[in-house]
């Protein structure tokens, strides 16, 4: 079976560099970078499986990376995990928001320890191939 | 403690930061296996989040909803398993009874007990003492919070270490080396969800808790 492809939005280098070191070393192929434009970038050129996405970002945050990424058709399936400093209670994704924008999990990066991530990670890739 | 609009949101700010080198040190840290910093790194987090919540709720309106006490009593006790076992303390949960629920914030509720908790835990007590999350009746209110054999301080020691929060570096000097911010923490949640955090008596222990008030309609429903 081939390495699923996973792309990290993630603004802070050292956080980013250690979900990288932490997931590269399990069986994925992680691709990182620091903000919603690039991502877009990234995404044209080589379409993940899955993208862990931080909703503070800088310039292009993460809200409107997610509209965007969405408002192109063949982009629609690819999942989303967020993983983000704001908490839930605290952002503008209501349920139906969530739902709409294909996001597969909401977690609270503060207490998102790497292994939970991981598992997340692996839950999510096994039902999108199911 | 009072400060202006402006100077808790500078504050908000700069404890928001904190955040993100613990998170690094979180992170790095379960890497490296070192279980023991993780736990100070997370309970850090925890502690700001609670202080954050709780300027929120002296700002704003408070959303209530029906909460279980027993739900909360059951999650403050699996946030503090980790730091339970690193200090060496028995840790364990006892719910006296059926409750109503009560008409409060999940979140801040919950924030309150782990906070205490993690207090009392990291308090310099003798190791392999007895920590229990315990909620029981008293007349028509729940007591619900962190009791001890351990714990000395009185309810007029607690006042006096809330009122001189920020003046003084150790509030709590018979109870704690720490400067305890968990506690005003917890007592600025829990004055607005419903008591001031108080000091009780149970069963031949001390504890630090909240009392609150069954809805008489919601145990109806």
């Amino acid at each position: 079976m081939s390495r699923a492809n996973i792309l990290i939005v993630e603004p802070d280098i050292m956080l980013g560099t250690i979900y990288k070191d932490f997931l590269s070393k399990k069986k994925f192929n992680v691709e990182i970078c620091n903000d919603g434009q690039k991502a877009i970038d990234i995404i044209d050129k080589k379409t993940p499986d899955l993208i862990i996405l931080e909703l503070q970002l800088a310039a292009h945050n993460g809200y409107e990376f997610l509209y965007e990424l969405r408002s192109y058709t063949e982009w629609f399936s690819i999942p989303v995990i967020i993983n983000s400093h704001t908490p839930q209670t605290k952002t503008k994704l209501d349920k139906d928001s969530v739902k709409n924008l294909g996001i597969v999990g909401y977690y609270y990066k503060p207490i998102t320890s790497l292994e939970k991530l991981y598992n997340i990670i692996e839950d999510s890739i096994s039902s999108t191939v199911l | 403690m009072s400060y202006s609009p402006n100077e808790d949101q500078l504050l908000i700010n700069i404890v928001e930061h904190l955040k993100l080198p613990l998170t690094n040190i979180s992170l790095k840290s379960e890497i490296a296996n070192l279980i023991d910093i993780k736990s100070l790194a997370d309970n850090s987090i925890r502690l700001i989040d609670g202080f954050i919540l709780g300027l929120n709720l002296a700002q704003n309106e408070l959303n209530l909803e029906p909460v279980s006490v027993s739900e909360v009593l059951s999650d403050a006790a699996h946030n503090l398993t980790k730091t339970a076992r690193i200090y060496n303390c028995n840790l364990s949960l006892r719910i006296e009874g059926k409750f109503a629920p009560v008409m409060s914030s999940k979140t801040e509720m919950e924030s309150a007990l782990t906070l205490i908790g993690q207090t009392v835990i990291e308090s310099n007590l003798d190791k392999n003492k007895e920590v229990i999350i315990n909620a029981y009746k008293s007349g028509n209110k729940i007591i619900a919070g962190v009791f001890t054999s351990d714990l000395k301080i009185t309810n007029d020691s607690l006042r006096k270490a809330i009122i001189s929060a920020g003046l003084v570096r150790q509030g709590l000097p018979d109870f704690s080396h720490s400067p305890v911010a968990g506690i005003y923490a917890a007592d600025l949640l829990l004055t607005r969800l419903t008591s001031k955090l108080q000091v009780f008596h149970h069963n031949n222990l001390a504890g630090l808790a909240g009392n609150f008030i069954p809805s008489q309609q919601l145990s109806l429903i």
